[in-house]
């Protein structure tokens, strides 16, 4: 395989992306061939990464993607790289089996004479491939290329429906904030250049530690005001996507009003380039100077919490509800940045407690993106499903709702059981694993304790709203008889593989768990 | 070695696998997949005998086999990786013994159970369940450590409380399933506090772990008192799952269930997890070092419990007149010697310990080696019975008789059992008994209370020899006085039982070629220093006494039920008091206790429903107040929401300002 060999998959999935355009035209009377090209197509690029994944290809590579546009004299070569380690694998494994599910619901969700279909698969194949190549960045300008790549090719994915006045207005909201964001994101890398002076992610860690020590010494005028502001900007550039609070209040409005296939995508997928943005730029570009974000992330991280759980409750939409749901996990996963952080402690052989702290958080937030993809991406596949047969999308509507659909009934408990982090599921594992590396990081800081015990009354708070779906769903009756209703196949076979991920996950993550451990550890350069 | 790994992993996962199939797809299956289990557990026994070989190939006797854990994985990271939790296997002479036991047993009882509940609807659910049980009983005895010996053990609980239920829409069934399970949770309780006690005291669970680090935490880390308490924990547990006084009451009720699950569950294997679990608590009770001072008063306090069970319940056995209630008792009866033999030994070898002398692990044997014969001998007492039951349709004694003449084969090998039973001379019975009561007249020694336990032994020897023949006689001899036509049972039935009758003759022969059954549960380890011997105790004058009352027993059983020359009323007048002590008193007090219970638990639930709900409720009200404030932010409107991005960078940059500020003022104050 040669060195660009790595980029096979994003290479399968363009392709394919690109074909299924324009096979749009050719199979307009015959959306189902192109929903088999795309689904085949996607199979075909997870295949790989796997393939990928068990050989721990890529791990050395470290691939110039085109030559430096830029001068490359002195201190202010711009190398724009990419590298494709073990990390990056699993992410954009994740993106990747995200919108296989998303496509797979798709037959049943996209009724067959609607138009466009091919630009609804093209766009969604390259949105991945955005996110995938964000995953792989080691550039700030190529993650922020690849970043916009996916953050376009969903704002016109939202509006794909473009006769729906809710999901026209969903997409305009989401561009106008989304182009905000990007414009902060942009102002923030800058910033960094221009302290830093290289857009390498690698080296403005030790381009700031170097440049703060001899201005410090020096006497100089300190570089913490410029670089504050920048550390906010890309917090609240990458937080954008993450739905951090206060930067999240686009994203009820967008998940309530995308098509739910593409709600899935946004949620489950796209959140998660932010959440891999922030790894990156943070604990690895940004790690130096950690002492200035890290409490401040915390902060987020318990306000996060707090707020999507509290407003939660009082929805009545169950996207809504799960809109808000999903800003609390991001709020979660957002503790494995604070702990990670603890990496810097580390001294050289990297055998001591704090490399081991900072990879056990690390694991704990790539094992929550990965469970809390698969139950998200479940829990609105199963509203789809019930969608698919005209249920609206009330939690009223949901009474009796394992009278009429037992599969998606249950399946929706097991996946609300698992938000909330019930054991034996999946989402109690990495939460387990989340919070228990928090209590671990108090060795260093006492102050972490308070990251795990917000993330336990959280979880406490969410069961609240989360167990009152349940209720609707198997205590009361139903309205409108007890007729067994039949939900498209195609979204069926999908809520089942995204059920068997969060019913199996606590059981098989041993099996992982050595990888995760080893994408933590090369992650951080252990 | 990695092919002896996989075949141990292979013996949980055997009927772990029959249960997932059965449970999924078993409704489907000819017969309620009841061939799936029947296999699966074949491969189980097979595999298990083949690790007892390699064991006792490899170490030969005398415990030359160095315990061997089976490294699974870290199922609980911690940040000192010694602490983690890791899911491992345990080879030892014990386990590897148990393993074959178990599996044994579950075999044969399976295979009885195609015949017995052939004619049951809900099949699928009892293969389901049994499979289940038999993985957690094999995960139980080849825990390496004590989370993972919990984990299994409930794992059987609740299989236990599943089977005892089977005919859940019987009231009594659903009754008894539930008292099972609460008492039983008792136990639980004390036993989880004992593993967190363990955890906190070692930091570790696993046993050969704990067992190092015993000399070096004594008696700073590891006070005396917190020495007595753990194995004292543990042993709550083991009294609830073995139904020792006074936790037993649960036992005979749990013959609700089909009597198969009484034969495997509550005689051959879970209620002898307690024993279990009480060999596996040795080394707190003879923990293998001279510095460390011994637990004396809790190896008093399990020998006692041992002792006074084992006449209380052989008296119950006595008066029943439901055949398997009868064997419930006699259960907790023989149950109870296995408790006296292993308090009686430890404290020989613990008093050995603290004189420095060689430790002769005899009692602990002893109670090993009946446990592995009651095992089969009761097993096959249940089956019998379960044959019985099968054709006259009534569990009531009083309504049987004269069966031996229709039921050939089972009066016959019913009768082995009751010789095995009562501990006649060359059925298994007698051999291990005898050793359990000569190691408590030898322990009399060191400590007189010992001679008291004795003498309730020696009674209870008694005892079951009375019992066990008037089950027999009132059962197989005399008239019938039933209804039905009774038969004997299809041979997917009798086949089993005449293997296990076999057994309860070669089973006690068997410690002969093995130089004592010392020999196969060899406690200690090689390398903590002591010499350890298993010489058994041979004192014939002692084994002629309860070889005696044995046999006095059963002649008076005779008489009484069988040439009825002696009136039963007579002799089971006192034991009817006692019948009727149990029933007032003992169930009065726990009735009592679960009185007072309701009592606090009514005022705590009006503390709880006023004050706590009260506070949750204001939280709650609080929360959902600002939750629909929160909510009124969110207009809708794109422009307001670009204010708020705005609004919170300036915020967020505030913050991270001042807490920047913060950090530098600390720093100063710190210098």
């Amino acid at each position: 395989m040669s060195s660009y060999g790595v980029f096979l998959p994003e290479a399968i999935l363009v392709a394919t992306a690109l074909a299924s355009a324009v096979l749009g035209f050719a199979w307009r009377k015959r959306p189902d061939l192109l929903w088999a090209f795309a689904v085949i197509g996607t199979s075909l690029a997870i295949f790989i990464t796997l393939d990928m994944m068990g050989l721990g290809i890529g791990r050395a590579l470290n691939l110039s993607v085109w030559p430096s546009p830029v001068g490359t004299q002195g201190n202010f070569a711009a190398e724009l790289k990419m590298k494709v380690d073990t990390f990056a694998l699993f992410f954009q494994l994740m993106f990747e089996f995200v919108a296989f599910l998303a496509i797979l619901a798709s037959r049943g969700f996209i009724r067959p004479e609607e138009p466009h279909q091919g630009e609804y698969y093209a766009l969604m194949l390259l949105a991945v491939v955005g996110m995938m190549f964000t995953a792989a960045a080691t550039d700030l300008f190529v993650l922020f290329l690849a970043f916009e790549t996916s953050s376009l090719s969903t704002f016109a994915l939202v509006a794909f429906r473009k006769r729906d006045k809710q999901a026209t207005e969903a997409a305009v909201k989401f561009f106008i904030i989304g182009a905000v964001s990007s414009g902060i994101i942009l102002f923030g890398i800058s910033l960094i250049y221009g302290i830093a002076g290289t857009t390498s992610i690698g080296k403005t860690t030790t381009d700031l530690l170097l440049l703060r020590n001899g201005l410090t010494l020096a006497g100089h005028p300190e570089i913490e005001p410029p670089l504050i502001i920048a550390l906010v900007l890309l917090i609240a550039g990458f937080g954008f996507k993450v739905a951090v609070v206060p930067f999240h209040m686009w994203a009820p409005d967008v998940y309530q009003g995308s098509p739910t296939t593409i709600s899935v995508l946004l949620t489950s997928a796209s959140k998660n380039v932010g959440i891999v943005a922030l790894f990156r730029v943070f604990l690895i570009g940004l790690l130096s100077v950690q002492v200035d974000w890290v409490a401040t992330l915390a902060i987020l991280a318990i306000v996060t919490q707090t707020v999507g759980n509290v407003v939660a409750i009082p929805q009545r939409s169950i996207k809504r509800m799960l809109a808000y749901s999903s800003i609390a996990q991001a709020g979660y996963i957002l503790i494995a940045l604070a702990v990670g952080a603890i990496a810097l402690q580390s001294s050289p052989p990297h055998t001591d407690n704090a490399a081991y702290v900072a990879a056990f958080g690390l694991v704990g937030g790539m094992l929550h993106v990965f469970v809390y993809g698969a139950m998200k991406a479940g829990s609105f596949l199963v509203v789809a499903g019930t969608e698919s047969r005209g249920i609206p999308d009330e939690i009223e509507a949901y009474k009796g709702l394992s009278r009429r659909m037992p599969f998606m009934a249950f399946s929706m408990l097991v996946f609300l059981l698992s938000l909330a982090g019930i054991p034996p599921l999946g989402g109690f594992f990495s939460k387990f694993v989340l919070f228990s590396s928090a209590v671990n990081a108090a060795v260093f800081n006492p102050w972490y304790l308070a990251l795990a015990v917000s993330g336990v009354l959280n979880s406490a708070l969410s069961l609240y709203y989360y167990a009152r779906v349940i209720w609707y769903m198997y205590i009361l009756e139903p309205e409108v008889g007890t007729a067994k209703e039949a939900v498209p196949r195609s979204i069926e076979a999908a809520v089942f593989v995204a059920l068997a991920i969060v019913m199996l996950t606590a059981i098989l993550a041993v099996f992982f768990l050595g990888y995760l451990t080893d994408a933590a550890r090369s992650f951080f350069g252990f | 070695m990695i092919a002896f790994e996989w075949v141990v992993w292979l013996i949980l996962l055997f009927p772990l696998a029959a249960f997932v199939i059965v449970g999924l797809v078993g409704r489907r299956l000819p017969e309620g997949g009841d061939h799936v289990v029947v296999g699966a557990m074949a491969g189980s026994f097979v595999l298990s005998l083949y690790v007892f070989i390699q064991v006792l190939q490899q170490g030969g006797l005398g415990g030359g086999f160095a315990p061997q854990t089976i490294q699974g994985y870290v199922w609980i990271p911690s940040l000192l990786p010694e602490n983690s939790i890791k899911i491992s296997l345990l080879i030892d002479n014990l386990s590897a013994l148990m393993l074959v036991l178990v599996s044994f047993l579950c075999l044969l009882i399976f295979v009885y159970s195609l015949g017995y509940m052939h004619e049951e609807d809900g099949k699928p659910r009892y293969y389901a369940e049994v499979s289940l049980f038999a993985t957690g009983m094999l995960g139980t005895v080849s825990a390496d450590n004590f989370l993972q010996l919990l984990i299994f053990w409930e794992i059987m609980g609740l299989c236990s409380y599943l089977l005892i239920g089977f005919w859940y829409s019987k009231p009594e069934a659903a009754a008894a399933a539930k008292k099972a399970f609460l008492v039983t949770r008792v136990g639980d309780v004390l036993f989880l506090v004992g593993v967190l006690v363990i955890w906190n005291v070692f930091g570790t669970l696993s046993f050969g772990e704990i067992q190092g680090k015993m000399a070096s935490l004594y008696p700073n880390t590891l006070t005396p008192q917190l020495l007595t308490l753990i194995p004292l924990l543990l042993f709550g547990g083991a009294v609830g799952k073995s139904a020792q006084f006074p936790l037993h009451a649960w036992l005979p009720d749990a013959m609700e269930g089909p009597t198969t699950v009484s034969a495997l569950i509550h005689a051959a294997t879970m209620v002898k997890a307690g024993v279990y679990l009480t060999a596996r608590a040795f080394i707190f009770l003879v923990p293998l070092s001279s510095a460390v001072q011994p637990p004396f008063t809790a190896i008093l306090v399990i020998a006692g419990i041992g002792g006074f069970t084992t006449l209380f319940a052989a008296t119950m056995a006595v008066v029943n007149f439901d055949i398997k209630r009868v064997l419930a008792f006699s259960t907790i009866s023989q149950l109870a010697y296995m408790f006296l033999g292993l308090g009686a030994g430890a404290y020989i070898m613990a008093t050995e310990v603290s004189r420095g002398e060689a430790v002769n692990s005899a009692g602990y044997s002893a109670a090993l080696y009946h446990l592995f014969n009651h095992a089969f001998f009761k097993a096959l007492l249940f089956l019998g019975a379960g044959s019985v039951i099968h054709a006259v349709a009534t569990n009531d004694m009083r309504e049987m008789g004269g069966l031996a003449k229709p039921m050939p084969v089972t009066s016959r090998v019913m009768l082995f059992g009751a010789l095995a039973l009562a501990g006649v001379i060359p059925f298994s019975g007698f051999f291990s008994k005898g050793e359990i009561l000569s190691v408590t007249f030898e322990a009399g020694s060191e400590q007189p209370g010992f001679y008291l336990l004795y003498a309730l032994g020696v009674g209870t020897a008694f005892l079951t020899a009375f019992y066990a023949f008037r089950l027999w006689f009132m059962t197989f001899h005399g008239e019938y006085r039933g209804h039905v036509h009774p038969h004997e049972s299809p041979p997917v039935m009798t086949v089993p039982l005449m293997i296990l009758a076999g057994f309860t003759l070669v089973s006690g022969l068997l410690a002969y070629p093995m130089q004592g059954f010392g020999n196969l549960v060899f406690f200690g380890r090689p390398e903590a220093g002591f010499p350890l011997v298993g010489i058994p105790v041979q004192d014939y004058l002692l084994e002629g006494v309860s070889m005696g009352v044995a046999v006095l027993g059963l002649a008076l059983a005779w008489a009484v039920y069988a040439t009825k020359r002696v009136p039963a009323e007579r002799f089971t007048a006192s034991a009817r008091a006692l019948d009727w002590f149990d029933r007032k008193v003992i169930d009065g007090i726990v009735n009592g206790v679960g009185r007072a219970g309701v009592v606090v638990a009514t005022g705590t639930d009006r503390f709880d429903r006023q004050v706590i709900d009260g506070a949750v409720n204001a939280v709650s009200l609080e929360t959902v107040r600002t939750s629909l404030r929160l909510r009124q932010r969110q207009t809708g409107q794109v422009q307001s929401y670009a204010w708020v991005v705005v609004l919170g960078l300036v915020v967020v940059i505030a913050l991270m300002f001042g807490l920047s500020f913060l950090q530098r003022w600390w720093a100063g104050l710190g210098r």
